[in-house]
C-alpha cells in the first residue's frame, strides 16, 4: 500500500513535470515565432518572401530583413548546429548579434566580422558554430553583395530559366576561427531574377529509401516556377518536398527567403518575416 | 529504421586512426565522442578516417571541429582522409580545412 501510494506521487509529480516541461516548451516556441514573424519590409523594384519550417517545436535556423538608411536591405539566412531548443538558444544569440552589428556595419562581410567577434568565444565554450549568408540588395541599381560564413550562396535563376552561378565567395563558419575576416562579392541582377536562400534542411531532406532532395532537384522546381511570384515558388518548392519526403518525418529545419527584382513593383509578403 | 555509426580506433605508436563508418549525425554522435574522450595522451597524431562514412550533418562537424580546437590547445595534430566529393564540398563551404590550415 505504501509502496503503491509512492508510484502515484511519483507518478503525480512526473505528470506535474511533464505539463510544466511541455508548457515551457510552448512558450519557448512562442517567443520564437513572435521574434520571427513581425512587420515586413518594403522594399521597391522587388519582392521577398520567406518561411521556416522547424523540424521540431522550435529549431535553430533563422533569417531576417534588415532595411538600412540607403535605402538597401540587408537579408541574411542561418543554421545554427545541432536541432530543438540547444540551437532555438543559439538562433536568438545570432539573432541578437545580426541586429546589433546590421545598425553599424557598411556591407555583409563587415556585418559577418562583426558577428563573429561577438559570437565567437560564446560558441567556443558551446562547441558549437553558426552557418550565415548576407546580402545587401540595392533596390536602385539592382546591385547584390554578398559574403558567406559558411553557407551555400543563394541559387540565381534568370528570366530565361537558366541558372547563373554566382562567382564562389567561401568563408569560415562563425564561431570556426577567432580572427576569421570576410569579403563581398557583387553581381547585378537583372528584372524578374529570382534568387532563393535555402538551409541543408531542404537538399538533405530524405524521402522513404533514404535518398535526398538534392540540389540537382531543388533547381529543377525553381527553374520550372522561376515566371511566378515569390509567394507561388516558395508554395511549389514546400509542395515537391512534401512529395518528396512521403511519410518520412522532418528531420532538419528547412528554411527559405525568395528574392525577385520586379521594376517597378512593390509586392511584399512574407509570413514568417522577422521584427524590424 | 535508426540511422548508425559505428567507430573504430587503431593505434600505431604516437598515431590513432579513428575510422567512422555509416551516419556521424545529431543522433549517433555519442560513439564518436566517447572514443575521442578516451584518446590517450600519449597521442601526437590523430587521423579520421571517412571513407565508409554516408552521411555528416552539422552536428557532426561541430565534432570535427571542436577536435581540431582539442588538438590546437593540447598539441596534437588532426588529419582527415577518405573524404568523398560531397564531403569535400561540405567541408569547402563550411570552412572546416580553413580551420585545420589556420591552426595545425
Amino acid at each position: 500500500m505504501f509502496h503503491r501510494n509512492m508510484r502515484f506521487d511519483e507518478d503525480t509529480s512526473n505528470e506535474a513535470k511533464n505539463k510544466t516541461l511541455e508548457r515551457e516548451i510552448k512558450l519557448a516556441r512562442t517567443i520564437q515565432m513572435r521574434l520571427l514573424n513581425g512587420n515586413e519590409p518594403d522594399i521597391e523594384n522587388g519582392s521577398v518572401t520567406g518561411v521556416s519550417i522547424p523540424a521540431r517545436l522550435i529549431g535553430g535556423d533563422y533569417y531576417d530583413f534588415y532595411l538600412l538608411p540607403n535605402g538597401k536591405v540587408r537579408i541574411i539566412l542561418g543554421d545554427v548546429m545541432g536541432k530543438g531548443i540547444p540551437a532555438a538558444m543559439l538562433m536568438i544569440l545570432t539573432r541578437g548579434a545580426f541586429r546589433s552589428a546590421a545598425e553599424t556595419t557598411k556591407g555583409p562581410a563587415e556585418t559577418l566580422t562583426a558577428m563573429n567577434h561577438a559570437m565567437y568565444n560564446d560558441l567556443r565554450t558551446l562547441g558549437s558554430f553558426v552557418t550565415v549568408i548576407c546580402v545587401d540588395w540595392c533596390p536602385n541599381t539592382k546591385e547584390l553583395t554578398y559574403a558567406s560564413a559558411g553557407h551555400d550562396l543563394p541559387i540565381l535563376v534568370q528570366a530565361d530559366q537558366t541558372i547563373r552561378e554566382l562567382p564562389t565567395n567561401k568563408g569560415v563558419m562563425i564561431g570556426g576561427l577567432e580572427d576569421a575576416t570576410y569579403h563581398d562579392g557583387s553581381v547585378t541582377l537583372e528584372e524578374h531574377d529570382l534568387l532563393f536562400f535555402y538551409t541543408d534542411g531542404i537538399t538533405e531532406a530524405q524521402d522513404e529509401e533514404g535518398d535526398m532532395f538534392r540540389i540537382d532537384r531543388l533547381r529543377q522546381v525553381l527553374i520550372d516556377h522561376c515566371h511566378e511570384s515569390v509567394n507561388d515558388v516558395q508554395e511549389a518548392v514546400t509542395q515537391a518536398l512534401t512529395s518528396f519526403t512521403g511519410n518520412i518525418q522532418q528531420k532538419d529545419d528547412i528554411t527559405m527567403v525568395l528574392l525577385q527584382v520586379n521594376d517597378g513593383e512593390a509586392d511584399i509578403s512574407s509570413y514568417n518575416s522577422p521584427v524590424l | 529504421m535508426y540511422d548508425t555509426l559505428t567507430v573504430e580506433k587503431k593505434h600505431d605508436g604516437d598515431q590513432c586512426t579513428i575510422y567512422v563508418s555509416g551516419v556521424l549525425d545529431y543522433s549517433t554522435m555519442d560513439p564518436f565522442n566517447e572514443e575521442i574522450e578516451a584518446l590517450h595522451h600519449g597521442v601526437n597524431n590523430v587521423t579520421i578516417n571517412f571513407e565508409s562514412l554516408e552521411f555528416i550533418d552539422s552536428t557532426g562537424i561541430g565534432a570535427i571541429i571542436n577536435l581540431v580546437h582539442e588538438a590546437n590547445d593540447k598539441q596534437f595534430k588532426v588529419e582527415l582522409e577518405g573524404i568523398n566529393d560531397d564531403m569535400q564540398d561540405l567541408f569547402e563551404t563550411i570552412g572546416v580545412f580553413q580551420i585545420l590550415d589556420s591552426l595545425q
